[in-house]
């Protein structure tokens, strides 16, 4: 077989094995597998993490340039207190949040996926399909429908056959009731998310225990509140904090819809505005990193239950092909 | 008593729910009658199609005549070339990592499985801003400047990482379905984990890359977020970041011919959607679901 | 190709799932694995075939150590329990794969795949794909794909128990009649001691990672070394009875219960008698009488065809015996049991090891 001799080969391996000498296959192979995903990650991940809080000690902007800028300690954290329309920010944020989560991602989404699981089963699932249709349309198209849902008289369709019939004021909905506006845009993409992901706990309760809900006696409700309830707890813990953080950071439907306008300018989308985009062209880097720092922080932390919370290790199996 | 059994048997439990989910659903359902409805008007009064005059009536092929108009062709060639190349990057990247996460044995595994998997929950819109300082940086650096700042290879690399957490995870799972042996057969028929990965498993999970193939797609060719923040050249932007310069118009808005741009993006949406539902809800619900 | 094991550990995790595996394996022989499951017959087949590392120890092809050798450098063709086959090629290519990759001429590899489809029965199938194929042909173009790289061992992990009773049977002998032919070494990793006592030349039982002995099949059965190998190899399984043996008056007795004792003849005395004694007795030989012997109480009789097997019960203690059909014994009767006391087997009931063949 064209090998060594066991002299040869029981001289340096003798009873034990260090891997790092193994001969058995390339012990950098991974490395060709991993490279690029590391690569793209330690970029565009890691790398901005970095840059974020770095920058944000620095009163980096568009006058100073990427060149004449200093290094001034905490002042655009301590300034993030300070700021005169912060609270405002946290005000419309946590309304928006709390609302649409509550009303939409997990509320909304719960009542979809009880009601598709007890309509046959055909109609549930066009049901669920056009609920998925808000988060598969491109973002713009989908602000376009509603812009024009909710336009004023004599085009907008919610004015034109359900407010104008009945004698009510017609009005722009998006300017007249701007909170209403974004919560009810964002819900209609979020409560999909919670949909299928408590279907499919719904669906995954033992029939079992229906059948012997239904044989005690349980109506519709009390099996709700008896039964499934409690049965996917998992899942409404998770989509709730998963939901919770998308939320916070997310704020590209209201860019589109409103673009801050109206008091609907949340903290996410106030950072961008700062950092990346406005309409004088003017940007404060340094402080616009401040302000996406207590998101990313924000986000770290959740991300940290997560790791927790997941009972991480069970799910890992181990590699059964030793040779590399 | 008929009238009792007949009331007793009518199906209230399946038409309250029912009607409870169509009234959840009208304005969804309105919102693309009338997207639908529009295209093909001269303007509407709500759901109504009216002509100039202000009369019922009015339909037209009027609003389509952007197909004539090179440049929406020029950004609907943008992008598809966006959409495609993020599709086969994240195909690539994640069916590699994917692999060695799955099947390969080396230190720094279980680390780089927990953070594909937070990263999975981590907000990449918190990064925009300092991604951006990423491509500037990038646009310096010679060679490499297709893929800074204001180019489609910058949000196309962008796009591609933003989707790589998603794409590993789902990837992992699929390889961690196949059956060891099947590996070992070819080890010992002499392949390298290199072709062991090509040819034998790949095929195997034919699915899992279709699935995630369509997702990509999707994601690529609906994208605004990205493209609009890192592309400030109109030549090279996206289909996306037209409409929304048509809809922020200060000119009064014509919101017959907007829809039809966003019908014709749409159009390619629903029919993936369409003929790979099933696949799509596994992504939606799957690539986090891990955990449960 | 001669096969040497020698002081094969393995853990994982810094469990130990191998316990010092010693083993020697002649050229052409064909040796079982049998145990049962998670015992470490599969691991020990993976650690020869280079797809797991051993923790130390030696594994020796001739007498070349291939402990270092990737999978495919080591000249080896294996056979999976669930085929394994490529199940997006067809069977001219499962077959050929390994030619392949070794950038054989296509004529070689037509001439290859040729020869060994016909070996197998499967010449008519090259062009299928191996997801129509039966689990019988399945069964085949894995057989084959191991063979046709003319491997100087065979490795078989299980492959028959996929298959229904009958095919079973069939592959078996076919199994050994090429490998018989072929004069192949190989080692078949099995739990069906049918297989591995009419198919191997020697067996070894393993345990939780021990090697239990590794003997002929004859030996294997006759002269058991462990308690564990005594009552895992023959079915039904053997009698295991706690008992006392004493001599006396230069006799050897052995006492079964107060005031019973028997006299142990001269090839079954051991040298050095334990402080627990376990005897164990096999089925066929033990006599189920109206007279003489222990006194026992039918439990239940099970009909196979050739023989009745026959449950009997003392104080909560159960034994197996066989009679022929056409016997007059009945549920539920008090019957005496005997022994053939030139078959009985003792054992040292603290190590199990038996006292008779150590």
């Amino acid at each position: 077989m064209g090998l060594k001799t066991v002299e040869e080969i029981s001289a340096d391996s003798a009873f034990s094995f260090t891997p790092g000498k193994s001969k058995l296959g390339n012990k950098y192979d991974w490395l060709i597998f991993m490279g690029p995903a590391m690569l793209l990650v330690g970029v565009f991940f890691i790398a901005p993490v970095i840059i974020v809080f770095i920058i944000s000690f620095t009163d980096m902007s568009s006058l100073t340039g990427f060149s004449n800028w200093s290094w001034i300690g905490f002042d655009n954290w301590i300034k993030i207190f300070t700021h005169p329309q912060s609270s405002q920010h946290v005000g419309v944020t946590v309304i928006y949040v709390f609302f649409t989560l509550v009303f939409f991602n997990v509320g909304l989404a719960l009542v979809l996926s009880i009601l598709t699981t007890h309509i046959p089963k055909a109609a549930g699932f066009a049901f669920r399909a056009l609920w998925l249709i808000p988060r598969i349309t491109p973002v713009v198209v989908y602000i376009m429908m509603w812009r024009y849902l909710m336009a004023d008289s004599p085009y907008g369709i919610f004015n034109e056959i359900f407010f104008r019939p009945l004698g009510l004021d017609t009005s722009e909905m998006v300017s007249a009731h701007p909170y209403i506006a974004i919560i009810l845009v964002n819900g209609f993409i979020g409560a999909s998310f919670g949909m299928i992901i408590f279907t499919s706990a719904i669906e995954s309760i033992s029939k079992d225990m229906m059948n012997a809900s239904l044989v005690d006696g349980a109506n519709i409700m009390q099996r709700i509140r008896h039964i499934i309830i409690p049965q996917i707890k998992w899942p409404l813990m998770f989509v709730t904090t998963f939901q919770t953080l998308s939320l916070i950071t997310s704020f590209e439907q209201i860019m589109i819809l409103t673009d801050g306008a109206y008091g609907t300018e949340v903290w996410s989308l106030w950072a961008y505005h700062k950092g990346l985009n406005n309409y004088f062209g003017q940007f404060q880097w340094g402080f616009a990193m401040a302000l996406a720092g207590i998101l990313v922080i924000i986000s770290i932390v959740f991300c940290i239950a997560y790791l927790k919370f997941f009972k991480f290790s069970d799910m890992i199996q181990e590699p059964k092909i030793e040779t590399l | 008593m008929i009238a009792v059994s007949k009331i007793r048997t009518f199906p209230w439990g399946k038409v309250v729910p029912f009607t409870i989910l169509l009234i959840f659903s009208i304005p969804l359902i309105l919102g693309i009658y009338w997207i639908i409805i529009s295209t093909f008007s001269v303007s509407t009064r709500g759901l109504i199609p009216i002509d100039s005059a202000g009369n019922p009536g009015g339909l037209t092929l009027a609003n389509w005549s952007f197909l004539k108009d090179p440049e929406v062709w020029r950004l609907t060639w943008n992008t598809f070339v966006l959409a495609t190349t993020l599709t086969f990057g994240v195909l690539l990247v994640s069916s590699m990592a994917g692999y060695a996460l799955s099947r390969i044995n080396f230190k720094g595994r279980k680390t780089f499985l927990g953070s594909t998997m937070v990263l999975q929950a981590f907000p990449a819109t918190t990064l925009l801003i300092a991604t951006y300082f990423v491509l500037r940086f990038i646009s310096g650096v010679p060679l490499l400047s297709v893929f800074g700042y204001d180019t489609l290879g910058g949000v196309i690399l962008v796009s591609i990482a933003t989707q790589l957490p998603l794409g590993i995870w789902l990837m992992k799972g699929f390889f961690d379905a196949i059956p060891w042996d099947l590996e070992r057969a070819a080890l010992i028929d002499g392949c390298s984990r290199w072709r062991t990965f090509r040819q034998i498993l790949l095929p195997q999970i034919r699915p899992g890359i279709a699935a995630l193939s369509v997702f990509s797609f999707i994601i690529g060719w609906s994208s605004f977020l990205i493209p609009y923040s890192f592309m400030t050249n109109q030549d090279t932007a996206v289909i996306s970041t037209y409409i929304n310069r048509l809809m922020q118009d200060t000119a009064p808005v014509n919101y017959s011919t907007v829809a039809a741009v966003g019908l014709f993006q749409l159009i390619p949406v629903i029919f993936f959607f369409i003929f790979t539902q099933k696949y799509l809800l596994a992504i939606f619900a799957g690539g986090m679901k891990g955990g449960s | 190709m001669r096969v040497n094991l020698e002081k094969i550990t393995k853990s994982f995790k810094k469990v130990e799932v191998l316990e010092e595996i010693n083993l020697d394996i002649k050229d052409g022989e064909f040796v079982a694995f049998l145990g049962p499951s998670g015992c470490g017959k599969t691991t020990t087949l993976l650690i020869v075939a280079g797809i797991y590392k051993a923790t130390s120890g030696l594994i020796k092809f001739d007498d070349t150590v291939v402990n270092k050798l990737v999978p495919k450098d080591r000249n080896i063709g294996m056979v999976f329990q669930s085929y394994a086959l490529y199940s997006h090629m067809n069977v001219y290519q499962n077959l050929t794969f390994a030619l392949m990759l070794q950038k054989k001429s296509k004529a070689e590899m037509d001439k290859a795949a040729k020869i060994t489809s016909e070996m197998m029965g499967i010449g008519h199938l090259l062009d299928r794909k191996v997801g129509m194929l039966s689990g019988g042909q399945q069964q085949r173009v894995a057989l084959g794909r191991a063979l046709i790289k003319k491997p100087g061992l065979l490795l078989f992990d299980e492959p028959l128990s996929n298959l229904d009773a009958r095919l079973r049977i069939h592959m078996r002998s076919e199994i050994k009649k090429i490998q018989h032919d072929l004069g192949t070494t190989a080692i078949y990793v099995t739990h069906d001691q049918i297989e591995a006592m009419s198919m191997a030349d020697r067996i070894a039982v393993m345990n939780k990672g021990v090697m239990q002995a590794y003997d002929t099949p004859s030996n294997i059965h006759d002269k058991p070394k462990t308690l564990f190998v005594a009552t895992f190899v023959g079915n039904p399984p053997m009698n295991v009875m706690d008992v006392t043996l004493q001599k006396e008056n230069g006799k050897m007795l052995m006492k079964l219960a107060e005031g019973l004792s028997i006299e142990v003849p001269l090839s079954r005395t051991p040298k050095v008698i334990p402080k627990k004694v376990k005897m164990g007795i096999r089925p066929q030989d033990l006599e189920i009488g109206k007279t003489g012997g222990l006194p026992f109480k039918v439990y239940t009789i099970e009909p196979t065809g050739r023989d009745d097997v026959i449950i009997c019960e003392n104080n909560g203690s159960m034994f197996t015996g066989l009679a022929t059909p056409g016997h007059n014994i009945k549920e539920g009767e008090n019957v005496k049991v005997s022994f053939d006391m030139e078959k009985v087997q003792f054992f040292d009931a603290v190590t199990e090891k038996s006292i008779l063949w150590n």
